[in-house]
Order: C-alpha cells, then structure tokens, then sequence
C-alpha cells in the first residue's frame, strides 16, 4: 500500500511585541499542531449528511494557564479546566491562490487578568488554542509556550495561526 | 487528508472476483474546498460518487473525470452517510453497484469524489483515482469503499 504524505497541518507564530516602541520581542514558530478532535471536527464538516457542524468555523483564539505539551488526544475542556481568556479571531482568510487559512489575533498583556491570582501577563498564560465555534467550542489546534516569561504587561501578544492542506 | 480505496468485486455466490486497492489524487480545488469550510459557515458536502472509464494517471489539477461512465445515468451517484471514527476523524464511504442494477455490463476503471450540486463531470471533484478496470455483470455487485484519513 502506498501512502502519500498530504495532510492537515496548523503552523502557528507567536511574536510579542513592545508597546512602547514596537520592537519584536520575541518570535516562536510551532508546527503540526492539529489535535484529533480537530480532524474529526472536519470530518464531521465536510461530510456528515446532518448539519451538526453547518455553521462552524474558526472563531477564536484564546489562551490558557496550562502548562503540560500539547497531546493529540487534548480536547477544549483540557484547556478550560485552567483560568483563561480568549479572543475573537481579527482575520481569517482563504488566500485566493493556494490552500491556507489564516487566522490572526492580538493580546494586549496589560488586559490579560487572571481571575484566579489577580496577575496579568508574565508567567501566567502557558498555551494557546484555535478553536472552532460550536455549542461547546471545538480544540482545532494549540501550541504550549516554551518562555511564557517574556510576556509583560507591556507588550503586545500577536498570534498568527495558518493551516494549511498539502 | 490521505485517502484510500478499495474496489471489490462480488459474485452472486459471495466469492470475491476482483480486489485492487489504490491511493487518489486530492485536488487543488478539492483542497480550496476543504479550507474554506473553516473559514466560512456552509452546507457543501462531500457526498457524491462518479464512476469513469479512463485510464489516465489523476493529477492535483483534475476537474473531472477522464471519461465517465454514463450506463447508469449521466448524474452523479449521492452516497449514503459515512461511517466516522469520533477519535481520529476517519471517514469511510461505500458504495455499492447492486446485482440486477442499471451499472450491470458497465466498465469501471477511474472515480471521482464531489462535493456540490450539479449534473456535469467538471463541477466540484474533490478526489479523483483509478484503478484496475472492473466489468459488473447483472449476478455481480461491486462495492467501492473509499477511507478518508486526516494526516499527518
């Protein structure tokens, strides 16, 4: 049996950047990040002759305090279970000559309170999850923030999510 | 998404006459396809079969099938629902050409997947493979299972 190897991948850069003079702080780059209820998400999308998943699409990004890597097998609850705040997605797009959807949105780290400690930035968001809208949200992507400290309450968090089918 | 497919041919005794496997070739527009439904809300499905004679290698830039096979009609063929593995995503479409059927004495060697409406060959291919040519006669079903797996 010959497989080929296309596939669904999400790619995701994470750049935090200074208010006060707009200079990148830090920029990390993550790959392959579609989580198993991700896929059967799209599955279900594509080709469930109910209409379950009809009118969901990426709709958020939002950040969480754990700080366990990612595993295929994690879920939106997985990420909740954590103090956590969320986004709506800024853009999201089908670029007109390829195959690639990107979604983008921005933290301002003065506005990320956590109601559990009282603190804003800094260590306290560890991940960061793409999410399909839905009754319960589904956990399409997520990444695990290898130096969550270089976030401070100066500084913006700009997250670009592609994903992308080869 | 990586897609197999499995073609099976079956005698009115049970015995398997014909079995071949075959990966297929996802296209450009089928992949277009698939990335807009995260970006956008919508009803499109795939969930239609279309049967051909040709023999020329599928490419990413197929719109429709080499040459179809109009026996049973010249519309496409709706699929029943999948099956889905709620884990993984896998998705497992089947086919079945009855025995006594409008497809008996037709020649099968190439399929399409499509995912909107529309009669024409070159509307909305999603997958396109093919195959060793099969021939169903009337006391023969064939049965066209196709596997869509999520990958990597």
């Amino acid at each position: 049996m010959v497989e080929d190897s296309s596939g669904i991948r999400g790619d995701a850069q994470i750049t935090i950047v200074s208010k006060d003079d707009g200079r990148t702080m830090s920029e990390q780059h993550y790959h392959n990040l579609v989580v198993n209820n991700g896929k059967n998400f799209l599955a279900n999308r594509l080709t469930n002759q109910a209409t379950t998943y009809d009118t969901c699409s990426f709709y958020n990004i939002m950040l969480s305090r754990r700080n366990t890597a990612v595993a295929v097998t994690d879920s939106f609850a997985t990420y909740t279970t954590s103090q956590t705040t969320s986004t709506m997605i800024c853009s999201n797009y089908l670029t007109n000559s390829d195959t690639q959807v990107v979604s983008s949105a921005s933290f301002d780290g003065n506005g990320l309170n956590d109601n559990a400690t009282g603190k804003n930035a800094d260590t306290v968001w560890n991940s960061i999850c793409l999410l399909t809208k839905a009754a319960v949200p589904v956990l399409f992507s997520a990444v695990s923030v290898s130096d969550p400290s270089a976030w401070t309450t100066n500084d913006y968090l700009i997250v670009r999510w592609t994903v992308s089918y080869s | 998404m990586t897609n197999h497919v499995y073609i099976d041919l079956v005698g009115s005794d049970g015995e398997m006459l014909h079995h071949s496997e075959t990966t297929n070739v996802v296209t450009t527009v089928g992949k277009k396809f698939v990335l807009a439904q995260l970006n956008a809300t919508g009803s499109s499905k795939i969930k239609w079969i279309r049967y051909g004679t040709g023999s020329t290698a599928p490419a990413v830039g197929d719109i429709g099938l080499t040459a179809t096979q109009s026996q049973a009609g010249t519309g496409r063929t709706v699929l029943g629902a999948p099956t889905i593995d709620s884990t993984y995503g896998k998705t497992t479409f089947v086919h079945t050409c009855s025995t006594t059927s409008s497809w008996d004495g037709a020649t099968f060697s190439e399929a399409g997947l499509y995912y909107a409406t529309g009669t024409d060959n070159t509307t909305a291919m999603y997958a396109h493979c093919t195959f060793s040519t099969v021939v169903k006669e009337s006391d023969q079903k064939l049965i066209m299972t196709w596997v869509l797996t999520w990958n990597p």
